[in-house]
């Protein structure tokens, strides 16, 4: 997994690109690089799912664990971008009961001035 | 039938997968239903690497049947006992209030596939998942 970071009208967007899995030897998690921008007071965060192509149950955690630590200091963390597959995946562990997801990254990025 | 024997350490899940897509290779699968299959087979196997050994080592063998019809996934381990079969459905706003990262691999598993049999033979944990297409 690769993860690039940019921002947008104060929106801080992480590009995920590959695999978010156990099984991945990343030094860092992406739970831990959202952590990390709400230390320093960035509290909008979106994900862009474009070009992840798989995640597993340790994947849907990590997203699940950032949502939450966003969501306890009054932050928003939305996604966009997510392929049909990964979706069923966020469909059956309920993640869209408590998720913003957005078809594009556009929509999601003005969604943060209209909550 | 096809068989693979790994040792449980999480550095032979890619190999996994790779075995799995080299066995359905030669059956018409949708790219649905071969996705489900593997995140199913990644979730167990995980599961049996991450548990059923808290001493460390141990193996676990996987052995792959398919006709047109269904695929089918025997896992077997020699670890301790555990039933995923049985696990409970869990409540994703109890998992939200309390923080929790984990706990629903099992339940998507059962969710991807579409049998999921569990019994304990021989000393062996054999979980058997089975995807009809």
């Amino acid at each position: 997994m690769m993860i690039n970071k940019r921002e947008k009208n104060s929106i801080v967007i992480f590009d995920i690109e590959g695999e978010i899995r156990r099984s991945d030897i990343s030094d860092v998690t992406l739970h831990q690089l959202v952590k990390e921008q709400l230390e320093v007071g960035r509290k909008q965060i979106l994900l862009n799912f474009d070009k992840v192509d798989f995640i597993d149950s340790f994947g849907v955690g990590e997203i699940l664990a950032s949502y939450i630590s966003t969501h306890n200091l009054g932050g928003k963390l939305k996604l966009a971008r997510i392929s049909k597959k990964l979706f069923l995946i966020f469909q059956i562990t309920m993640l869209t009961k408590v998720l913003d997801i957005h078809d594009e990254e556009a929509s999601a990025l003005q969604s943060f001035f209209k909550d | 039938m096809n068989h693979l024997s790994i040792a449980a350490d999480l550095s032979e899940v890619d190999g996994v997968r790779q075995f799995l897509k080299d066995s359905l290779a030669d059956i018409d699968i949708s790219e649905e239903d071969g996705f489900k299959i593997e995140l199913a087979l990644v979730e167990m196997v995980v599961n049996v690497i991450r548990y059923a050994y808290p001493d460390g080592g141990g193996v676990l063998a996987i052995e792959i049947r398919k006709d047109r019809h269904r695929v089918i996934i025997e896992i077997r381990d020699s670890g301790l006992p555990f039933d995923p079969c049985r696990a409970p459905k869990p409540d994703i706003d109890e998992v939200v209030a309390a923080g929790r990262k984990g706990g629903l691999g099992i339940y998507l598993t059962r969710e991807l596939m579409d049998e999921c049999l569990y019994r304990r033979d021989g000393g062996q944990n054999i979980l058997t998942l089975v995807k009809k297409l």
